[in-house]
């Protein structure tokens, strides 16, 4: 018996914050957590692999600007996974690593991957819905500067 | 036994010309070029010359095509077919955004030529280029002159395309930066506000994720996790921000394409209608 009167139980631990808490509901408010972070990882991994959704044959022909070494090799392992391991490909052109390597490299780290991310977000399965892309082939068009898509009249007034 | 050299030439000029009505213009260059060879005399044939510069232009040759185009609108004698290598070389120059160029130029053979068709022609494209600048309400200045000055289909058409531009003047636009604003203040907004529903949902999801995990970082006190998740939290609030932005752009380069849309339709259907 403790001086204050209560039991001194060996399950009992004392936290930061002066709360008196078992082990066992300590184990299960941390077990909770866990599965929590789990289910945000599995929220994030599933969004990332539904930007790519069509199965391709392989290689990729995208041109492939040099970034810093750090962001080439996020880049590298991301279309690892994304589209050579899982043989899938993005919806836009350029793709979402080729986008990340022009934005990287033309606007420095911070900024280029902030884009990069923003066009990750927008790369979901529905994306093929939206009626503000214009086509690039089987592909969306989404340059890192977004073009007018404006076609030149002049010809149709030429009488020859 | 061949064919006459004279027939073969006609032959072939025919078959040219098939190929630039049916739009093949890599074969029709082709050609051309060997009936401008053949006849020995490239400015004895201006119409054929033209053909192939426009080919070239179409191949986005544009070099090539501009000093066809330029040869031939210093040498020609007919006053009318340099208006139209001018009108060509213009063409060229807005194919490549160089408006203020093909202004002059429009302008030039608006003055050379002697046809009234021609002459309208060139006025037209002048006064329809601002709008490649979005210079709207220069466009709709010049159409309206236009719609004065020429009677009859002219005019109208001229009048239909002064109120398509006038149209463009009055598009609904979205603010990138009040957009982007909008999504820093509720992650995913600034997308919505432009129509873009799921990317704003996909956005809000983002960040309300990876701000979960920081706070869950923080909140178990795990120093590494914690600047891990804020870096990526912090990216992630960045791109939402960004993506408000940028859905803006979209809504607005989306609702001008419209206006180009009805311009292009527009000047197709004539002078067929």
């Amino acid at each position: 018996m403790r001086p204050g009167g209560l039991p001194i139980n060996p399950e009992q631990t004392l936290r930061t914050k002066g709360e008196l808490r078992p082990a066992s509901l300590e184990s299960r408010i941390s077990g909770q957590r866990f599965f929590g972070g789990l289910v945000l990882a599995a929220v994030i991994l599933f969004l990332s692999l539904s930007c790519a959704w069509e199965p391709v044959s392989l290689p990729a022909t995208d041109p492939v600007p040099a970034v810093p070494g750090a962001a080439d090799a996020l880049l590298f392992e991301y279309r690892l996974l994304a589209r050579d391991l899982l043989a899938r490909r993005c919806n836009f052109y350029p793709s979402c690593s080729i986008y990340g390597q022009l934005a990287i490299s033309e606007y420095g780290p911070v900024v280029g991957v902030i884009m990069a991310l923003e066009r990750w977000t927008r790369c979901h399965a529905s994306a093929r819905e939206q009626d503000y892309y214009e086509p690039a082939g089987s592909r969306l068009s989404d340059p890192v500067h977004i073009m007018e898509g404006l076609e030149p009249w002049d010809c149709l007034l030429l009488p020859f | 036994m061949g064919l006459p050299a004279a027939a073969l030439l006609t032959l072939t000029l025919s078959f040219a010309d098939a190929l630039y009505d049916g739009g093949d213009y890599g074969l029709a260059a082709l050609e051309y070029s060997r009936v401008l060879y053949e006849s020995g005399d490239t400015l004895g044939q201006p119409e054929e010359a033209l053909r192939l510069a426009r080919c070239l232009h179409a191949l986005g040759r544009y070099q090539e095509s501009l000093t066809l185009y330029s040869l031939l609108e210093s040498r020609l004698q007919d006053p009318d077919s340099r208006a139209l290598a001018a009108m060509g070389a213009g063409a060229v120059y807005a194919d490549l955004g160089f408006h203020g160029r093909s202004i002059e130029l429009y302008e030039e053979a608006a003055r050379t030529a002697t046809g009234e068709d021609l002459v309208f022609r060139a006025e037209l494209l002048g006064a329809l280029t601002p709008v490649y600048d979005r210079e709207w309400s220069l466009a709709v200045e010049g159409l309206g002159e236009l719609e004065e000055e020429w009677p009859g289909s002219r005019g109208q058409l001229a009048g239909e395309l002064r109120g398509i531009a006038a149209r463009g003047d009055r598009l609904p636009g979205r603010s990138p930066f009040w957009c982007g604003l909008a999504s820093a203040i509720l992650p995913g907004s600034g997308q919505m506000i432009c129509g873009h529903v799921k990317d704003g949902l996909m956005a809000f999801g983002m960040t309300a994720a990876a701000g979960a995990l920081l706070y869950a970082a923080v909140d178990e006190d795990n120093l590494s996790t914690s600047m891990l998740m804020g870096w990526l939290t912090f990216s992630f609030y960045g791109a939402n921000v960004y993506g408000g932005a940028r859905a803006a752009e979209y809504y607005n380069v989306a609702r001008r394409r419209e206006v180009y849309t009805q311009i292009r339709d527009r000047l197709e259907r004539w002078p067929g209608d």
